[in-house]
Formats: structure tokens, C-alpha cells, sequence
């Protein structure tokens, strides 16, 4: 199992190599010059070509890789903000907490809610609650972040007036955003779980199980919802790699400076130092995620365990 | 006897006191101005929403984001403008200048008593490097003019142009956008990106990329026994608090919840709830009028002159404007009341820009000869430029005129729109702006912009001749625009579409707003209380 992890973590970096010399080319491929972009279109040519100088621009693609790759891989320099002046690795590691603190806390709504809702739906099947689960989940899934974000504002900062609006000033602030990044993510897991608890409900061993007289509460937590994990944790495990890039839309209506902002204003101003560290800290997140959602099926599934033990891994 | 509580009564209990406790800890403790006026009588704090990241806090790009409502408190500049709109140079950090060598080098002169919130004394050396550092930073933004600083001492340097500049307005940004700091405090401060030390009026006590910045008046500030500075330099509040809010809705919320003080981008839709609603009582509303507009210019190469007055009349302003959003309103000249310069008789009434007449538009098409080819519309690809561009399309077409929309980024609408590209497109839609109505004209009407050409490539000596006869000193007046604008008009030249307007709410305890150039400045606002 070490060995398995060990290796895994050899071809992160891999990953992470080619995640960086993939969006440089495709950062230095982009049409325009962001020079131009960011003086105007009242700048002269003179002060245009002094900032290309400034921002390395003057230089050879070879060179200007080389120089990326040596300093983003051995020296873990990212660089400076082509619009914000700071160096992207000081903004990233600022923004960061805000954005796991939404992200993270948002997930595990989704995991606990979303999987408890989906295993009572799916243990009153046909029934009126499994149907209102089903349909508050379908309004939920349908919603857009943003209007579900806009409805939590109207009532609970401008009707109730016990949340703020936007900020990031203190714990309270955090509180809607979390809500309204997990509504969606919730309804989802729900589905999921119903159906993956369906899926098991009606095996043979949840039959076995039954005819030996356990109680329902047993069966379901340590017969059917072990084996109805699975599908489920992929779901959790994709959510996870995602997390890290934040929600623009959600960082965008409470106004809070994480990730998901600075990588869209990134995008926008074609601040490519900005565009390209996001990328190479997605990419190291979701390969950490990845890694992490293929030990817990070893953890779950004793039989994937055995072959991560012989050497073997499961595709 | 006692009732006996089952596990269910008691879970409901212990959920319902949760959530009583949760409901009465959670109260908004509002962080905006509580409405006090202190003994030094200044507000005690003011929180204003700004849509746009401030990004930094160098002193560098004074027009990035939303840097104006905060920067000018903090650094300062050789001169500013008059409050008054006048145009009129003041001294700031420097005290004055003569022009020597006809006006090609200035003799200037720095007050001897600037200290920056560390102690450090602005000499002209800091001048000198802050100007250097702005070019080889590759931030020299119209510096057309500027050549050099040549340091004499401590307080008196000489600035070297180019050649005698025709007008202020020619060389506003070295004297009125140039931020000076010193170098030492530079240095100290690692380059000052997000722990500014500037001369003015405000100390960054605060600040969160993307979130906020926090200033607290300036005690010790150089400028207060300095009665000939302009009136921004006055800091009438405490703490001046600025947020970024950037949803227009999430800041009207703040506005009606008590977190909010200011907001000057409530979309005209929402003002309603402040002009005659609830809120009425708690704030104040002014329609507030920008200095950028929008405008609608043919490529003179490629569409005549009967072409571009057909579509001209073809437009409907109003109708653009709509479709553009909440924010607009039609523009009736080439430029807005907010420039300095801007004059009732330079509305642009009884002309195309404000007649719309489908007839006449048909008559000038048949006359062009157009043969029903697909022009090519360019505008940046924005939500209000997308919406004017889809609108113009439509009401074009109402006239017999194909258009094709191409909207695309910042830099490529800047590279295509050069000479070279000039087959690629035949129209362009965009925004301008300017210290000043004439200023704003640069790119449209300065054949120096391309080369003996115009943005939109025209070649019109005449034009040149009235324009640069507007934008000098001894002509800038109202007689000589309006013969600029006529000309504009006989030969269809440009089409002014929108002027760009929104809802600046802000709490009853500022007694009067104050404006810089036509900015709202609430730091700088007189305050009272009841």
C-alpha cells in the first residue's frame, strides 16, 4: 500500500510538470497582447513595448518557458501579479483558507445531508417522503447558485436581518455562502444515494441479512450503506478537486476575495502569472483528491484493498 | 407530578433553544457609520461600497479599478485640478512653476514642509525617481510630452518637455496623475503593493485584496495649514471605510440593512426604495452622470459619408440604451455635462443624434450606393456592448443595412482597430472618457493617434485644425467645441449613443457631497447630525 502511495505521488509530479508546460503554451498561444491590455488604448507604443520588456514579453518562447518552468518547479516561484503587484504565491495561500472554509464546510453539508436524505428516500421508496425529498432535491438541482444566494440574502440579511450580505469580517459572513454553495450539491448527493441505496436494497445479502432477524437500523448502516458508498464517493471525490477553484458566482455575490475571483480576474485581464499558479494548484489538489478517493475504496471495499496489497491496482 | 419528557420532546426542545440562541447571538452588527460627528470634527466612519478591486496600493495607475475614491487621499500629485471644474491648475505638492525656454522646460518649485506618514521629506529627488520608476515600470501613460527631471536642490527641479505642450490637458498626467512618494519609504515599504506610505491626507490602516480598505484620517498630515490646496485634501471623517461589494443588488441590500454609508452604482431601477420608499428617511439620491460615453464611429475608409449619415439617422438612442441596461441614458452630444468644459450649447439637438427618421436614413442609403454587403460591426465583448451592438444591428436592418457583430477582447479590439487591420472592420462602438469634453476627443478626432490618422482612420486636415484649436488653452472654449461638433456633424464623423448614469445613494449625515473633477469624494463630504 505505501509503495502504491509512494508511486502516486512520483507521477503527481509528473502531472504537475506537463499541468505546467501545457498552460504556458496555452497562455502564450492566447491572441493579444497583454501589455496592451493593461496600459489601454491610450498608451503609447513606446510605453506599451517598455512594459512587454517589464513583463518579459520581449522574449523568445523557449526562453520565457524555461525561465517559468526553472522558477515555478525548482525555485517555487510563481511569480508576480501582472495587475495586482503581489507575488501569486503570497494571494494564493491568503485566499485560500476563504475559499476551503466555503468549499470545504459546503462539501461536507453535501456528504452528511445529501447521503442521510438519499438513504431515507431510498428506505421509503414509492412513499410521500421519498417523493418530497426527490422533488425539493429536483428544484434544488435546477436552481442556479446565484438565485438561490440572491433568495438567502432577501431573507435572512434584509427581512430577518440576522446575516450580513457580503464580507469576510467574521464567521457569520461565511454562513450564507456555505448555504448556497451546498443546496445544489446537497440535492445532488441525495439523488446519488437513493439510487445507489436502491441499488443494494434488494440484494441478496441485504435479503440474508433481513431473514436473520437484525434490526433495519443495523442493516442499513452496516450492510447496505457500505456497499452504497461507492458511487458516492466519486461523486465526493470529484466535488473535492473542485473545491480549490472555488465558485466565482458565489465569491462574486457575497464578495469574497477567494480563489474562484482571483483565478476569473485572472482570466479576464489575461494576468497569466494569476491564470497559470491557479492551474498548477488545481492541478496538485485534484491529483491529492484523487489519491485520497481511490484509499478510501481500499478502505471500504476490502477486496480492492487486497489487490492494492498484491501490487495490483483497480481501474 | 412530573411529566415524563420522551426522547423526542426533548430533541425538539433542544433544537427550537438552538435555534432561539443561534437567532438572538446573530443580530448584524452594523459596521457602518453610527452617526456621530467626534471633538476634532470629523465623522467618526463612513463605509463606502466600490465595485472594483482596488487590486494594489501602489501609487501607479491612478484609472485602474476603483482607485480614484481612495488614492488621491493617499498619494498626491505635483498639481491638481480646480474643484470647481474650471480646468484651472492648483498647486498640490508643488507650490507653484515658471515656464522658461518658451514654455519647453518648467522651472518647478516643492513645498519644503511634505512629509509622508513615516517622516520622510519629499525632496525633488523622490519626484525624480517617482517619475522614472512610472516609465520604466512601463506605466508612462500619455507622457507624449514629458522628456525629463533635471533635480537643481532639495526643492526646485526643472521639467523638461518634449516641446512646449499646446495645453494643460496635453500633459495632465505628469503633473495631475503622477503619484510622488518618496523613495526611502518605497523601499521600507517593499514596494508598497499592499503597505502604502503616501503623503496624504488618509493612512491605509486596512486592506484585504478584494475585500476592503481602511483608512484613518492623518493627524499630522503636511497639508493642513495649506489653505491653497484643493478642497480633497481635507479628510472630514475618521474612519473611511471602503468595501468591495461588486453585485449591484448584494450593495443595495447593505444599503437598506445599515452596513453601507455610500453607493454610487444603485442601478437607476432600484433607486425607487431611496427617492420615495423606506429608506427615503435614511438617505439621500442624485442621478449621477459619468464623463465616459459611449459612441458609434464608421471606418472613414471603407463607409461614405451618405453610408454613415443613413446609419445615424437609422439609430434610436433611446432604444439602445434600453437594451444596454439600467445604467443608461442617451447621449445627446459627444461627451456628457460631467466633463469641466461641457456647455448647454454644445448639445446636439436637431441633428441625427437626436432624430431618428427611418425615411431619411433609407434616402442617404440609396444615395451611398450601398448594394446590401455585410458590414462588420467591432466592439468589445462586454454585456452593454454586446446588448448596443445587437440593437444597432436590428435597427440598421430596419434601414437595409447588414451588419455582422464581431465582439472581442481589450487588446484585440485595440490591435484590429489599428491601420493595418482597416478591411476587417466598419464600424466600432466603444467608450471614452477624459479630464475634459476635448481631452475625451483625443482618440477620435487626433490624427496623431494612427499616423496621420484617426482612431476611426480619418484623414481630414480641417478636422485636425479645429480640433487642435479646441484642445489649446487661449481657444478652449465653448464657441470653438461647438465649431468642431458642427463640422462633425456636416461630414457624419461620429454618432454619440450613451452616457453612462447611476443612482448614488449615500446616508442623510453628509450634509454635502463633495466632487473632485466631477468624482464623488465622501471622504472629503461635509457631515452633519442631529
Amino acid at each position: 500500500m505505501i509503495k502504491y502511495v509512494i508511486k502516486r505521488i512520483l507521477s503527481m509530479i509528473v502531472i504537475l510538470w506537463c499541468a505546467g508546460l501545457v498552460i504556458f503554451t496555452i497562455t502564450y498561444l492566447v491572441p493579444g497582447d497583454p501589455a496592451s491590455l493593461l496600459l489601454g488604448k491610450e498608451a503609447s507604443a513606446e510605453t506599451i513595448a517598455q512594459k512587454r520588456i517589464v513583463m518579459g514579453l520581449d522574449k523568445s518562447y523557449l526562453q520565457q518557458l524555461g525561465t517559468y518552468m526553472f522558477n515555478t518547479f525548482l525555485r517555487l516561484d510563481f511569480g508576480t501579479s501582472w495587475v495586482f503587484s503581489s507575488p501569486v504565491i503570497d494571494e494564493l495561500l491568503i485566499r485560500l483558507p476563504r475559499t476551503l472554509i466555503v468549499g470545504l464546510s459546503a462539501m461536507v453539508l453535501n456528504v452528511v445531508i445529501g447521503t442521510l436524505l438519499g438513504i431515507f428516500a431510498g428506505t421509503h421508496e414509492g412513499k410521500w417522503q421519498d417523493s418530497a425529498v426527490m422533488i425539493i432535491a429536483m428544484v434544488f438541482i435546477s436552481a442556479p447558485d446565484f438565485f438561490v444566494a440572491l433568495l438567502l440574502i432577501l431573507l435572512f440579511s434584509l427581512k430577518l436581518q440576522i446575516l450580513p450580505a457580503y464580507g469576510i469580517d467574521s464567521w457569520k459572513c461565511y454562513i450564507l455562502p456555505i448555504i448556497s454553495s451546498s443546496l445544489g450539491g446537497i440535492a445532488i448527493n441525495a439523488r446519488q444515494a437513493r439510487s445507489s441505496m436502491l441499488e443494494v436494497i434488494r440484494a441478496d445479502f441485504v435479503t440474508t441479512a433481513r431473514s436473520k432477524g437484525q434490526r433495519e437500523g443495523v442493516i442499513v448502516r452496516k450492510h447496505m450503506l457500505p456497499n452504497a458508498m461507492m458511487p458516492i464517493i466519486t461523486g465526493v471525490g470529484g466535488g473535492l478537486a473542485t473545491v480549490i477553484a472555488g465558485s466565482p458566482v458565489i465569491e462574486s455575490v457575497f464578495s469574497i476575495p477567494g480563489i474562484g475571483a482571483y483565478l476569473l480576474s485572472g482570466v479576464n485581464q489575461h494576468d497569466y502569472p494569476v491564470v497559470r499558479a491557479c492551474v498548477i494548484f488545481f492541478a496538485l489538489f485534484a491529483s491529492i483528491a484523487i489519491l485520497l478517493m481511490d484509499l478510501c475504496y481500499a478502505f471500504l471495499d476490502p477486496r480492492i484493498k487486497a489487490q492494492y496489497s498484491k501490487g495490483k491496482k483497480v481501474g | 407530578m412530573m411529566k415524563e419528557i420522551s426522547r423526542r420532546d426533548f430533541l425538539k426542545g433542544s433544537a427550537a433553544g438552538m435555534v432561539a440562541v443561534a437567532l438572538s447571538g446573530f443580530g448584524i452588527s452594523a459596521s457602518a457609520a453610527s452617526g456621530v460627528i467626534l471633538d476634532n470634527g470629523r465623522y467618526e466612519k463612513l463605509v463606502v461600497a466600490i465595485s472594483e478591486d482596488p487590486q494594489d496600493l501602489e501609487g501607479d495607475d491612478v484609472n485602474v479599478g476603483s482607485r480614484y475614491y481612495w488614492i488621491y487621499g493617499v498619494y498626491e500629485s505635483l498639481f491638481d485640478f480646480a474643484d470647481d471644474n474650471s480646468g484651472e491648475l492648483l498647486p498640490c505638492l508643488a507650490s507653484g512653476y515658471e515656464e522658461v525656454d518658451d514654455g519647453a522646460t518648467w522651472l518647478v518649485t516643492l513645498n519644503s514642509d511634505i512629509y509622508d506618514w513615516d517622516g520622510n521629506n519629499i525632496t525633488s529627488s523622490d519626484v525624480k525617481y517617482c517619475f522614472d520608476w512610472i516609465i520604466n515600470n512601463g506605466q508612462a501613460i500619455r507622457f507624449d510630452y514629458f522628456d525629463s527631471i533635471e533635480v537643481i536642490d532639495d526643492y526646485t527641479f526643472y521639467m523638461h518637455w518634449t516641446e512646449t505642450p499646446p495645453a494643460i490637458s496635453e500633459v495632465e498626467f505628469p503633473l495631475v496623475r503622477t503619484l510622488i512618494f518618496s523613495e526611502k519609504a518605497y523601499e521600507d515599504h517593499n514596494g508598497m503593493t499592499t503597505d502604502p506610505c503616501g503623503t496624504g491626507c488618509y493612512k491605509v490602516t486596512e486592506f484585504t485584496a478584494g475585500s476592503k480598505v481602511v483608512m484613518e484620517a492623518n493627524d499630522e498630515y503636511w497639508g493642513l495649514n495649506h489653505t491653497e490646496l484643493s478642497g480633497r485634501h481635507t479628510a472630514t471623517v475618521q474612519t473611511y471605510e471602503l468595501d468591495v461589494v461588486s453585485e449591484a443588488s448584494t450593495a443595495v441590500i447593505g444599503l437598506e440593512t445599515g452596513t453601507l454609508d455610500v453607493c454610487s452604482y444603485v442601478p437607476l431601477s432600484m433607486l425607487e426604495e431611496f427617492q420615495t420608499g423606506a429608506q427615503s428617511a435614511n438617505y439621500k439620491v442624485e442621478i449621477i452622470t459619468q464623463g465616459d460615453f459611449w459612441y458609434f464611429a464608421p471606418n472613414a475608409q471603407t463607409v461614405n459619408e451618405d453610408l454613415r449619415r443613413a446609419m445615424f439617422y437609422a439609430l434610436d438612442n433611446t432604444t439602445i440604451c434600453t437594451a444596454m441596461g439600467g445604467s443608461y441614458t442617451a447621449a445627446t452630444t459627444i461627451g456628457t455635462e460631467a466633463f469641466t468644459d461641457y456647455d448647454e450649447s454644445l448639445e446636439l439637438t436637431d441633428t441625427f443624434v437626436t432624430e431618428y427618421d427611418l425615411d431619411k436614413a433609407k434616402e442617404y442609403v440609396e444615395a451611398s450606393g450601398y448594394a446590401g454587403e455585410t458590414l462588420t460591426l467591432i466592439c468589445v465583448n462586454n454585456e452593454a456592448a454586446v446588448a448596443a451592438a445587437t440593437m444597432m444591428q436590428l435597427l440598421l436592418a430596419q434601414a437595409g443595412i447588414n451588419i455582422e457583430i464581431n465582439s472581442v477582447t481589450n487588446d484585440t479590439y485595440n490591435t484590429i482597430t489599428s491601420p493595418q487591420y482597416s478591411d476587417q472592420w466598419d464600424i466600432m462602438i466603444n467608450t471614452l472618457g477624459g479630464s475634459n469634453m476635448v481631452a475625451s476627443w483625443h482618440l477620435m478626432m487626433d490624427n496623431e493617434v494612427n499616423n496621420g490618422l484617426t482612431f476611426s482612420l480619418i484623414e481630414d486636415e480641417t478636422l485636425q485644425e479645429l480640433y487642435e484649436t479646441a484642445t489649446a488653452d487661449a481657444t478652449h472654449d465653448a464657441e470653438h467645441m461647438r465649431a468642431v461638433l458642427d463640422y462633425v456633424v456636416e461630414h457624419a464623423y461620429f454618432y454619440p449613443v450613451a452616457k453612462i448614469s447611476s443612482g448614488l445613494v449615500y446616508t442623510k449625515d453628509i450634509s454635502e457631497m463633495f466632487y473632485r473633477e466631477g468624482y464623488y469624494t465622501p471622504g472629503a463630504a461635509s457631515f452633519s447630525v442631529e
